[in-house]
């Protein structure tokens, strides 16, 4: 019985927050969202997750400031940067605040679906095959 | 009962009694029960023939069993009497007034038994480096810019041993003893009693020995070196009286803590100790009704504020000593801790590089531990709700992240003596931290399906993922002590 990875999906656009956690669940995550970047850091400091999506032009507290946070804190979720307007110095920020990769909207699922299985691959239960 | 037993009444006690509106507290005498000792506080205790046919009882009058026999007004007749004689009551209660009760002052407490059994930590005998010391009047705003354009490089060399090397480093997961937290309640008492004094002091424009300031900061060393948590912990002591002098203390031990983990080495975080203590004492000098105004500041008063640095370097002249001078640090970290690393600080709005690297662990600490404290203007935030928003200023660039991550690696995300709930429903206070993830402290467990845990349970949530923090809750109101749950 494999066992479940879970991701923090931090994006203020409900419509496309819901689309990507209706994907991760389908193939297999525990995904649980979060509207701001604040929210997300909040969500990230209770919970253990596996990996982070974060969005990046937030109201309140952004996806950068999201991300430092959450490496301030010595959380070790691995991240996906996914946002509409990314210039390279916005990258090399949140590359610098641990982002492994930026994945520029609009989101193709087919791509993040295997960008994401190389990042954290499917869990096997300890003593299964 | 307010006390158990062996409670010591220190400054987190008394300033728990005091809160709840009782300003007395009544003691038995040693082997006297406590079901007739509280008769006799509430009550004269009268032979019941004293009571004469005719006489109108003004108080209420009761049995030995505490039932009202007669109510305060009535007048005595024969038939009373005879009905006290035929019940075989020989005695009566006759309620006190409050001035005619047993009364003990609480201060009348202190030497109990359990003060002697505790373990005070020796203070630091490190001495201050003679190379960096500053006579006193030499500390003024044009000196001390005049030596910050001089240095240069803003960080502290590290040059004798790591004070990290000094710290006994108790485990967390082990529970501490009481003689350990007695001894840092005492140490803490005894500091915050000073430190109310010496503030007085340069209140009144009075000289003080800077000796006395000194060993304070070697007081507050030899807590770190005993018990770093016990001492981190002695943050959530709710002040008693008058807001700067444990605050004062709360930013100094809270930096120590900071810079040991920073790896700085002994003699600065001695010296960081007295500057942290003194950072803000030019906040006596400010008008009461700027300082405990309940609204937000006009211009002129936020000008007033922001004078504060340079009132505290003229203070910091008062100091007297047979030593030839001060920590140099102590001016630099009293004069810069309000700047921001973006530059949004006061009084000069330097930048990061131009700011030294103790000021801006001063800081930091002097932010987070004055967010946790309630003001005439602002309700105290939580422990944590103060972290989060510390973190986020360090995300923001407002403070140096690595200095907040310092802070962090000793204090965790939910700060230690925070309490939390679980999540399975259970209530926990934050003891310590043993991992990287600073989201993930140890914590004891102390309640459990609504029931007091006689023995607190210690669980490391780094190693325990199927128990995570829910979220923050505020100090319970049945706390017997600040120390409960290490």
């Amino acid at each position: 019985m494999p066992v479940r990875r879970s991701v923090l999906i931090v994006e203020d656009d409900a419509n496309l927050r819901s689309v990507l956690e209706e994907f991760f669940r389908s193939r297999g995550w525990e995904a649980t969202g979060a509207a701001d970047g604040l929210a997300g850091f909040r969500a990230a400091s209770l919970g253990s997750f596996d990996l982070v999506t974060m969005d990046i032009m937030m109201p309140g507290v952004n996806g950068v400031e999201s991300l430092r946070s959450m490496a301030l804190t010595g959380q070790g979720a691995k991240v996906v940067v996914i946002s509409g307007c990314v210039d390279d110095q916005v990258e090399a920020e949140c590359r610098e605040a641990g982002a492994l990769a930026v994945v520029r909207k609009p989101v193709r699922l087919a791509a993040l679906g295997e960008l994401v299985d190389g990042l954290i691959p499917p869990k096997t239960a300890p003593g299964s095959p | 009962m307010l006390l158990e037993p062996g409670v010591t009444l220190t400054t987190d006690v008394i300033g728990r009694l005091e809160r709840a509106g009782i300003d007395r507290i009544f003691r038995p005498e040693p082997g006297e029960d406590t079901a007739s000792f509280v008769l006799a506080a509430r009550n004269l205790v009268m032979p019941a023939n004293s009571l004469k046919i005719g006489m109108k009882v003004d108080r209420p009058i009761f049995d030995s069993a505490g039932r009202l026999l007669v109510e305060a007004g009535t007048t005595v007749t024969d038939r009373l009497g005879v009905s006290l004689e035929r019940r075989g009551i020989s005695q009566i209660y006759v309620r006190r007034s409050p001035e005619e009760m047993r009364i003990a002052e609480v201060l009348a407490f202190r030497g109990t038994a359990r003060q002697e059994q505790a373990v005070r930590p020796q203070p630091f005998a490190e001495q201050f480096d003679r190379a960096r010391l500053i006579k006193p009047e030499d500390c003024t705003v044009r000196k001390i810019d005049e030596l910050l354009a001089a240095l240069g490089d803003m960080s502290v060399p590290k040059v004798s041993e790591p004070m990290l090397d000094a710290l006994r480093r108790a485990n967390p997961l082990q529970p501490r003893p009481q003689s350990a937290k007695d001894g840092m309640l005492l140490m803490y008492d005894e500091a915050v009693a000073c430190t109310t004094a010496i503030f007085k002091a340069l209140q009144r424009n009075a000289d003080v020995q800077e000796e006395q300031v000194g060993q304070m900061a070697r007081n507050v060393v030899g807590g770190l070196i005993e018990e770093q948590n016990l001492l981190l912990n002695l943050n959530n002591v709710p002040a008693a009286q008058g807001y700067l002098p444990a605050h004062s203390l709360s930013v100094a031990m809270l930096s120590i803590t900071t810079a040991t983990a920073r790896g700085h080495d002994r003699t600065a975080v001695l010296e960081l100790a007295y500057a942290g203590y003194l950072h803000d004492i030019g906040m006596l000098r400010l008008p009461p009704e700027v300082l405990e105004k309940p609204g937000r500041l006009d211009q002129t008063e936020m000008l007033q504020v922001r004078r504060h640095t340079a009132y505290s370097l003229d203070m910091l002249q008062r100091l007297t000593g047979r030593r030839s001078g001060i920590p140099l640090m102590v001016p630099i970290v009293t004069y810069q801790s309000h700047e921001r690393e973006n530059g949004s600080g006061y009084p000069k709005g330097r930048k990061g590089r131009l700011i030294h690297e103790f000021a801006k662990v001063v800081g930091v600490c002097d932010a987070y531990q004055a967010m946790t404290c309630r003001r005439p203007w602002r309700q105290a935030m939580l422990p944590y709700q103060a972290m989060e928003q510390i973190v986020l200023m360090g995300a923001r660039r407002e403070f140096d992240p690595e200095i907040v991550r310092s802070m962090l690696s000793c204090v965790s995300l939910f700060p230690i003596g925070s309490w939390v709930e679980m999540s399975d429903g259970s209530r926990a206070r934050v003891v310590g931290l043993a991992s990287s993830n600073y989201t993930k402290p140890v914590v004891s467990i102390m309640e459990r399906n609504g029931q007091r845990l006689r023995t607190p349970e210690r669980v490391n949530l780094a190693e325990h993922r199927d128990v995570q923090v829910v979220r923050p809750l505020p100090v319970p109101d049945n706390l017997v002590s600040v120390m409960e749950g290490f």
